[in-house]
């Protein structure tokens, strides 16, 4: 780049005075007087009187302009433009902006500014232009302001040195947490929510009573059992106080406020969702239009009508319900999507001594009543100077009544009034205001009548002074002062509380949102999972083979195929020993040839971690067990309670050794008998209540003795079928009675459940069956080929089995699973076996025994 | 392929969400820098036809002798309008405040009304498209109010310049202009002093008596044309502050840019915490 191109330009005239700046610094000052004007002087309110500037100087102009609440209202145009001129050089839109929220009753908890006109609405209509609209300052405000004549508070030139303002104002009241505030400064934000006032001002008496009587401190705690919680302008139900105790105090927080509704059912059948208080600062309108887009984006269903019925009399929002809708399910997702439930985020942010502070409740409190003292104080010291300047003259009065005939003489032989005044001071060592007031008085001060109201007068200012003295003098007669004059407040301005407390347990989890329903969810062998309603089977299915339909990955099929309802938990065992959880809703929902979804997306799986079985539980009910069994043979029982409270990240479900993995998992009822089968043919039977209970992380006892290099391949119980089915590595199989097998003890050896040859290879699966079972046989290849158990030889304990399946060299079979036969076609009569025993809760055998089970 | 690839990226979601993410990002700057192409381009195409409605340009065409005012508000660009020096003396008036640039995203930057305002006008375009030799002023002037939101604006401002044209400061085109802080009038006869220093300098060889009438000025709205040219825009008389920078600050620069007008609050937080003290310019 070329710099000095116009260095050698003819013509510049350098007659500029160049001052050099630097970048960086003038970056930093300029942001600097900008940040801390915009904190300091703008967007934050002072702790004692709660109002930014530009508040306090519409309201001090309003007071001014002698325009109070027994006045007439005047043009908002004219308090803005004094407003403007004497206090606040800046634009006018804000100045009338913050004159129409104090006015605005659905702003500000109790109004400060009484306002005449269109002062807007909750739909967020704008207030009229301000030459339309009037104004006068509300009684309220006038507590604001009251004694600010008695040098109560400090006053500073304006911005051009003709004015004075006041600082900050006397406020009798504790407006910065009654009316709240919210503002955006540089680098911070407060947002203070409005209380009701006469628990702010019961809450300051309680500080005021401790100090005084006990004289001790308040705790938070006793000043949060008074203020519970916000009290907005637009009512509203606020969700529990928790949120509310984290804001009073560390000064941070988030209230969850609703609206509050009504549900109403109509002659025809149908029901309405009435709103009559919305959360505070919700804009009616852009409410509405929000429920409108969510009904046409199909987001919330069942909504025919929204209407919005408010009046004069009050807020109505209508929402017209479809016949076969749940209100209440409706309304909770109203809740979630809309802000017919809202976050208020507070930060009890506010100026102390100019500098910003988050603080807590107590805190300012605190530094409200210290206001409040300092303001009294100056009050009183006013007053009593007043007084006793009175008193003063009363007693140069009253000494010249004692005196009056030499009083008189001395001014008749004077020259003038001043070498009268100049005499009787000599005389009676009147001071110079004495001795005016003396040559002032009039003839009629002579009277007998006029001396006695002289005489009472002077009496009771000595009351009246020692009473201020007093004050003065003990903190405590002062905070008596300060506690009769709040209370009086709080007593002619109080009113109920319009936002109602609700409790914490209405949090609304997506589950109330969810219709209770049966549910199918299949799981692949590569771990994809989907979630299908029953309805898929029923109309879509009929007579063709479910599996069939499925698009799936080359080599994968449904491994796991289980029915439930959307509100039960699944739990998912893993090789490694770990249980994951999710309630079924929580899997999406896919089509009935949809691939599903990988179950790494929804559970956080470790890396080489895989499911092993799958688990569908309503309730963790007590008497329930689950049993469990490894690849080494290790068997363990824990109570399912123990994995009531499974987290995210999961939860230890059994404490595996080196190289072991968990192969599968049950559950049963104390009274179960297990069967175990190895890769070498071997079959222990045993009774489930030779297991002790144990923990949850324990690592359990060993269930079958297993030779060298063997490992066990299948858990199945007793009751899950008739016979015993197992296959082999190069496709040959066979069924056995189960109990053929005798009860042995757990941790034998068992005994030989096949016979193992050159030509069958290594047991791979081994199945409880019934006869109406299909079963299906997947190889390495990843070709399915289904069988009806009927066909399948039932042979003796110590045979191989006939060849099942034909497979070319190397191929070998990789896993079998149960299919229930013609699932398709009997799954709707199944789901309703599933709702009928729902009081029963059984839903874990019903998932054992009635829908397909697998796993090696 | 395709399939064991959907079937990687669903195993690894991880994996997947940061590939795209990635070419979301991508795709966002690819799209905005195109936009800002054409922004460039389409001004070379119509060369000096283009500039915006509101700027009132100078009638020399050598830039060398030219300068542009940056004039904060409408209220103001129009005393500065009557006040120029109309040869040499260009004024575009910016509405409020600007876009921050810091913050924004760069299709909203470029759709901005003000920003492209500014972009024709000075002729270089931006980013790697910027050249030098089409500048169109030789001077650029900030010319914002002495109180506390014209400094914000003027902050505003060097963001931009700096982010999107910096060589134009580094190369010295950009000024302030220092407009004065107070007006004293004594006797029929006026002073301007443009700090409080001045000010009482000023003071002491006057007198300090009732008859100072001593004005501050909160806006360049507040003086009228005359007294415009006269102390904030004649050549002869003005003061202008040149904004440089040194190559080598260039890192604590742009930090100091991500703090003060970045999207972070926290470090903005801090600064303003440590250097609350050395504050001097209040605004009541």
């Amino acid at each position: 780049m070329n710099d000095d191109i116009f260095d050698n330009a003819p013509g510049t005239p350098e007659v500029d005075k160049i001052h050099e700046v630097d970048l960086k610094e003038r970056m930093e000052t300029f942001y600097i007087d900008y940040a801390m004007s915009v904190i300091a002087s703008r967007a934050l309110p002072d702790v004692r009187d709660g109002l930014k500037p530009v508040q306090r100087r519409v309201l001090y102009s309003m007071i001014e302009l002698n325009n109070g609440p027994d006045k007439p209202h005047r043009k908002s145009a004219r308090i803005v433009g004094d407003t403007m001129g004497k206090y606040h050089p800046h634009g006018d839109s804000s100045i009338y902006g913050a004159l129409v929220n104090m006015a605005q009753e659905w702003s500000t908890r109790y109004p400060l500014v009484d306002g005449h006109g269109n002062f807007g609405s909750m739909d967020g209509d704008g207030a009229a232009a301000m030459r339309y609209t009037e104004a006068r300052l509300s009684k309220i405000s006038m507590e604001l302001l009251a004694d600010i004549n008695k040098d109560t508070v400090d006053f500073v030139p304006n911005f051009d040195d003709t004015e004075k303002e006041p600082v900050v104002l006397p406020s009798r009241y504790p407006n910065l947490l009654v009316n709240g505030t919210t503002g955006i400064a540089v680098g911070m934000a407060t947002n203070i929510p409005p209380h009701n006032l006469r628990e702010v001002v019961n809450a300051v008496v309680k500080i005021i009573d401790n100090r005084v009587q006990e004289n001790r401190d308040t705790t938070i705690e006793e000043v949060m059992s008074i203020v519970k919680a916000p009290d907005f302008p637009t009512g509203g139900l606020i969700m529990g106080t928790r949120g509310c105790e984290e804001a009073y105090r560390t000064g941070r927080g988030k209230i969850i406020v609703r609206a509050v509704t009504n549900i109403e059912t109509l002659p025809n059948g149908k029901s309405q969702i009435i709103a009559t208080e919305l959360p505070y600062m919700v804009n009616k309108a852009n409410l509405i239009v929000k429920i409108a887009e969510l009904v046409k984006t199909k987001r919330i269903d069942g909504i025919t009508d929204i209407r919005d019925e408010s009046n004069r009399e009050g807020v109505r929002v209508v929402i017209e319900l479809r016949k076969d809708v749940n209100a209440n399910v409706l309304l909770n997702q109203l809740y979630k999507h809309t802000q017919l439930q809202d976050t208020f985020g507070v930060i009890m942010l506010a100026l102390v001594n100019n500098e910003p502070k988050v603080m807590s409740l107590l805190e300012m409190l605190k530094y409200y009543l210290k206001h409040q003292e300092d303001v009294v104080t100056r009050r009183t010291k006013y007053d009593l100077n007043k007084a006793e300047e009175r008193d003063h003259i009363l007693q140069g009065l009253l000494k010249a009544l004692d005196f009056i005939d030499e009083v008189i003489s001395i001014i008749r032989s004077s020259q003038t009034t001043q070498i009268a005044k100049d005499r009787l001071i000599e005389r009676f060592e009147f001071s110079d205001v004495q001795a005016q007031n003396i040559v002032d008085m009039r003839l009629r001060a002579l009277t007998g009548l006029e001396r006695e109201k002289l005489e009472n007068e002077h009496k009771e200012l000595e009351i009246r002074i020692a009473e201020l003295k007093a004050i003065l003098a003990d903190e405590k007669l002062l905070l008596g002062v300060i506690k009769e004059e709040i209370m009086m407040i709080a007593e002619k301005y109080g009113d109920d509380r319009r936002s109602t407390i609700g409790f914490d347990e209405f949090d609304i989890s997506v589950e109330d949102m969810i219709p209770y329903e049966n549910t199918i969810i299949t799981m692949t062998s590569l771990g994809y999972i989907k979630r299908m309603t029953v309805d898929n089977f029923k109309s879509q299915n009929r007579g063709g083979k479910g599996i069939k339909g499925m698009q799936t990955i080359e080599d994968d099929y449904i491994e796991d195929l289980l029915l439930s309802t959307t509100h039960h938990y699944l739990n998912f065992f893993t090789n490694m020993g770990r249980v994951y959880r999710l309630k079924a809703y929580e899997i999406p929902e896919a089509s009935r040839t949809a691939r599903g979804t990988a179950v790494i997306n929804l559970l956080q799986l470790q890396p080489g971690e895989k499911i092993t079985a799958m688990i569908s539980i309503k309730e963790y009910e007590e008497d329930k067990y689950l049993f469990m069994a490894t690849k080494k043979g290790i068997v363990k029982k824990t109570p399912l309670s123990e994995y009531a409270h499974v987290r995210k990240t999961g939860l230890t479900a059994i404490n595996l050794r080196d190289d072991d993995e968990l192969i599968e998992v049950k559950v049963t009822d104390a009274d179960s008998e297990i069967f175990l089968v190895s890769r070498q043919g071997m079959c222990i039977r045993f009774k489930e209540t030779d297991v002790r209970a144990t923990g949850r992380s324990s690592m359990g006892v060993i269930g079958m003795n297993l030779m060298p290099n063997d490992e066990v391949i299948g858990m199945q119980l007793r009751s899950q079928g008739e016979y015993m089915l197992i296959v082999s590595e190069h496709g040959l199989g066979k069924r056995t009675e189960m109990d053929e097998f005798k009860v042995q003890n757990r941790g034998g050896k068992g005994v030989k459940c096949y016979k193992i040859t050159e030509k069958t290879g290594d047991v791979v699966g081994f199945k409880a069956v019934k006869d109406e079972y299909e079963l299906m046989m997947i190889t390495t290849e990843g070709i399915v080929i289904q069988l009806r158990i009927e066909d399948i030889s039932l042979l003796g304990r110590i045979t191989s089995g006939v060849k099942m399946m034909n497979l070319d060299k190397g191929v070998k079979i990789a896993r079998i699973a149960k299919v229930r036969d013609r699932v398709e076609n009997e799954s709707g009569e199944e789901v309703e076996d599933i709702e009928s025993d729902e009081s029963d809760n059984s839903s874990e055998s019903e998932n054992a025994d009635e829908s397909e089970q697998t796993k090696e | 392929m395709s399939e064991q690839l959907t079937y990687f990226l669903e195993q690894n979601p991880s994996v997947a969400k940061s590939i795209c993410e990635k070419s979301i990002l991508a795709q966002r700057a690819r799209e905005a820098a195109r936009k800002a192409r054409d922004l460039t381009r389409r001004k070379t195409a119509l060369e000096g036809m283009a500039l915006p409605g509101k700027l009132a340009d100078c009638s020399d065409k050598d830039p060398a002798n030219c300068e542009i005012y940056i004039v904060e508000g409408d209220s103001a660009g129009g005393s500065a309008k009557t006040a120029r020096s109309r040869a040499t003396q260009a004024i575009l008036p910016l509405r409020g405040k600007i876009l921050n640039v810091e913050k924004a995203r760069l299709d909203r930057i470029y759709a901005n009304a003000e920003i492209k305002a500014m972009i024709t006008a000075f002729g270089t375009g931006i980013h790697e498209d910027f050249d030098i030799t089409k500048l169109r002023y030789n001077k650029i002037i900030l010319m914002t109010d002495a109180d506390v939101d014209g400094a914000h604006i003027s902050t505003l401002l060097l963001t931009f310049l700096y982010r999107f044209m910096p060589e134009l400061i580094k190369q010295g085109h950009v000024y302030l202009a220092k407009p004065p802080l107070y007006k004293l009038e004594k006797n029929k006869k006026v002073w301007y002093a443009y700090s409080d220093e001045e000010l009482d300098q000023i003071l002491q060889e006057v007198g300090r008596d009732q008859n100072n009438k001593i004005q501050r000025y909160k806006g360049l709205g507040e003086m009228d044309a005359e007294q415009l040219w006269e102390t904030t825009m004649d050549p002869e008389k003005r003061i202008l502050l040149r904004v440089n920078y040194e190559e080598d600050s260039e890192s604590e620069l742009d930090l100091t840019f991500t703090t003060l007008m970045g999207d972070k609050v926290e470090p903005r937080r801090e600064f303003i915490e440590e250097n609350a003290r050395y504050v001097k310019n209040l605004d009541i």
